[in-house]
């Protein structure tokens, strides 16, 4: 359970693995926040809901990414807290729906990293082994 | 793996041909030295399933491709199309790609001159480092002082450095010396999401992170007196670089047209070899619509590095008073671009849609896009180093017209994994080194300060190098960093 980095030549890959499907994506939004922040300092002071749909899984993970990162620029906030996650819905037709939980980002308290320009689909990966479910991505820095 | 594919033709020292196989229209070219060369075959035959010559047979792939698939001295493994890769497409029956122009539309440098010496920066060094910092927006999260509607994002859009000029960044002489003249026609802001309008609100005059910087450069050697001349560029001025793209709004664009791309792949058959990969014709709704939203970045981007212009101008007249009008543009050039451009094929004159993947425009002498005082010389190329190395300005050449589109060598490229550099450098200890190497760092990241560390990078003299002796961009003069400002 959790998630890692990876080795990547130019960018910066993740992997994360949880028994839900949610989980899965909870770790690896931790995952690409914790690229940009030390998670611990993310204060839960803005709540941002969010609504996605996706005809499989792959593609919902791939808009859940995206879509954290566009928030970030949206309103100048980093988040700390994905545990508000619902996914319903079957394989071709999956939807998503979230509270994610942030602050304002604040170099006098964030010790921040390296900005995520946005998720790429090189090696994008998900799939379920042995009960876990399991995702690779490389985001571009 | 002893596929065919992979057997390089050596045309010269540092020409490499990819034979034409299987599913390609045309064959590969590569600009690469030897040992280069050799990596680029060990790494494809090993079946490392994202490698550069694979890509580069890829993009060779697809429809209405012209000569050859181009692989540059710096070429590396991109999202679908390579870094280092050149692609030019005959607009009637060609495509527009979306992997070939990226997220980071139209990144590239701006080359400021400063009438100060090496001993004024010195004198000052401090003052001029912190007001660089404390003026120029860096970093995760920072926002510039322009706080603009979607109205005046339209315009920016439109209207690319000339917004910044006329909102009183930088001079409107700054923008003869920038590609384009700061402004590519055919921008349709209706071809932006709003959302990629929305994330772009206060990013213009912002640096961004990752390998974006501003850096107080001293020259420090010439190769090319004719060339250097004609640039206004003399040993030991000081100079101003500055790295930086179309930030979020570019990023949005790239994101967007991956999906609408993807859909217009299926529509109209085209291959799609890696998901980023995606392409449409360039003669389609699609295709258009995709031109004129990176003709939207690319004016953003021109507007962002104006408006940082300005900014810096400010910063030195804070910190040492120097006058605004005496920092004058050296030049402005892009490295992620699809351009439409005229070109000689088989002896005729011919429109193509070149796409220059961390690849720099290098055109040749005579070219009317350059600046006048530079047409007789050939137009410059600015190849960003890492932060303790040096970078360069190189020169276009009619070589490069007739073997590479007039495209050249944008940067180093990676040698280490941001992970490994994490693990490997400390961000303070790159500080202290470079700052025993003379060059003062200021950063916003620390972590982000250890994945850019010098080490992690390949060495830019050697790409450097084989872009010279190739003989397809010349050598000019050789950039050294005082002072670096990172995000």
């Amino acid at each position: 359970m959790g998630y890692r980095y990876l080795d990547h030549r130019a960018d910066m890959g993740l992997e994360a693995e949880n028994k839900t499907l949610e989980g899965l994506f909870q770790e690896a939004a931790a995952g690409l926040f914790g690229l940009m922040v030390n998670l611990d300092e993310v204060r839960a002071r803005k709540s941002r809901n969010m609504n996605l749909k996706a005809d499989n899984a792959e593609n919902l993970l791939y808009r859940w990414l995206s879509e954290l990162v566009s928030l970030r620029d949206l309103h100048n906030e980093l988040y700390g807290d994905f545990a508000e996650l619902v996914i319903n819905g079957d394989n071709s037709e999956l939807e998503l729906e979230a509270t994610v939980k942030g602050e304002k980002i604040n170099p006098e308290i964030h010790e921040l990293g390296t900005e995520v320009k946005g998720i790429t689909y090189q090696g994008f990966e998900l799939a379920k082994e042995n009960e876990n479910w399991r995702c690779r991505f490389v985001v571009d820095v | 793996m002893n596929e065919p594919k992979y057997d390089l033709r050596k045309i010269d020292e540092y020409t490499w041909e990819v034979p034409k196989t299987g599913t390609m229209n045309v064959p590969g070219r590569l600009f690469v030295d030897e040992e280069t060369a050799r990596e680029l075959v060990d790494e494809a035959r090993s079946g490392a399933d994202w490698n550069a010559l694979d890509q580069v047979i890829n993009v060779a792939s697809l429809p209405g491709i012209v000569k050859a698939s181009l692989g540059l001295p710096d070429i590396h493994p991109g999202y679908g199309f390579p870094i280092g890769g050149v692609a030019a497409f005959d607009p009637e029956d060609g495509v527009a790609v979306a992997g070939g122009v990226g997220f980071d539309i139209n990144c590239g440098v701006r080359l400021l001159k400063t009438p100060l010496s090496v001993e004024e920066v010195e004198k000052s060094r401090e003052e001029i480092a912190s007001s660089l910092f404390e003026t120029v927006p860096a970093g995760l999260g920072s926002e510039g002082e322009i706080d603009l509607s979607v109205e005046e994002i339209n315009q920016v859009l439109k209207e690319g450095g000339r917004f910044a000029v006329e909102r009183g960044y930088g001079l409107e002489s700054d923008l003869e010396f920038v590609e384009e003249g700061g402004r590519i026609d055919g921008a349709n802001p209706e071809d932006v999401s709003r959302r990629a309008k929305q994330r772009q609100f206060k990013q213009i005059g912002t640096l961004g992170s990752g390998n974006h910087y501003l850096e107080v450069q001293k020259v420090d050697e010439i190769y090319d007196y004719q060339a250097a001349d004609a640039y206004g560029i003399d040993e030991g001025q000081v100079v101003i670089s500055i790295h930086t793209g179309s930030r979020a709004l570019g990023h949005q664009i790239g994101q967007d047209y991956l999906e609408k791309l993807e859909d217009a792949s299926e529509k109209y058959g085209l291959p799609i070899a890696e998901k980023e990969l995606v392409s449409a014709p360039v003669d389609s709704p699609e295709g258009r619509q995709y031109m004129s939203a990176v003709r939207c970045g690319i004016n953003c981007a021109f507007a962002n590095r104006q408006a940082i212009s300005g900014l810096t101008r400010r910063a030195l007249k804070g910190a040492i008073g120097l006058e605004p009008e005496s920092v004058r543009t050296i030049y402005e050039v892009g490295h992620n671009t699809a351009k439409f451009e005229t070109h000689e094929v088989e002896g005729e004159k011919k429109e193509l849609l070149v796409h220059r993947k961390g690849s720099t425009r290098a055109f040749g002498p005579g070219r009317q896009e350059l600046p006048s005082s530079y047409r007789q010389v050939g137009g410059p190329l600015l190849v960003g180093g890492t932060m303790g190395t040096s970078s360069y300005v190189l020169r276009g050449s009619r070589e490069a017209m007739q073997r590479t589109f007039g495209s050249g060598v944008h940067g180093a490229g990676r040698a280490m994994s941001r992970k490994k550099a994490k693990s490997k450098f400390w961000g303070e200890d790159v500080e202290k080194r470079l700052n025993t190497e003379g060059i003062t760092v200021k950063t916003h990241s620390y972590p982000g300060l250890a994945e850019e560390a010098p080490g992690a990078y390949k060495d830019v003299e050697k790409v450097v190098n084989a872009a010279h002796r190739s003989g397809l961009t010349p050598k000019v003069a050789k950039l050294k960093p005082l002072i670096v400002i990172k995000g």
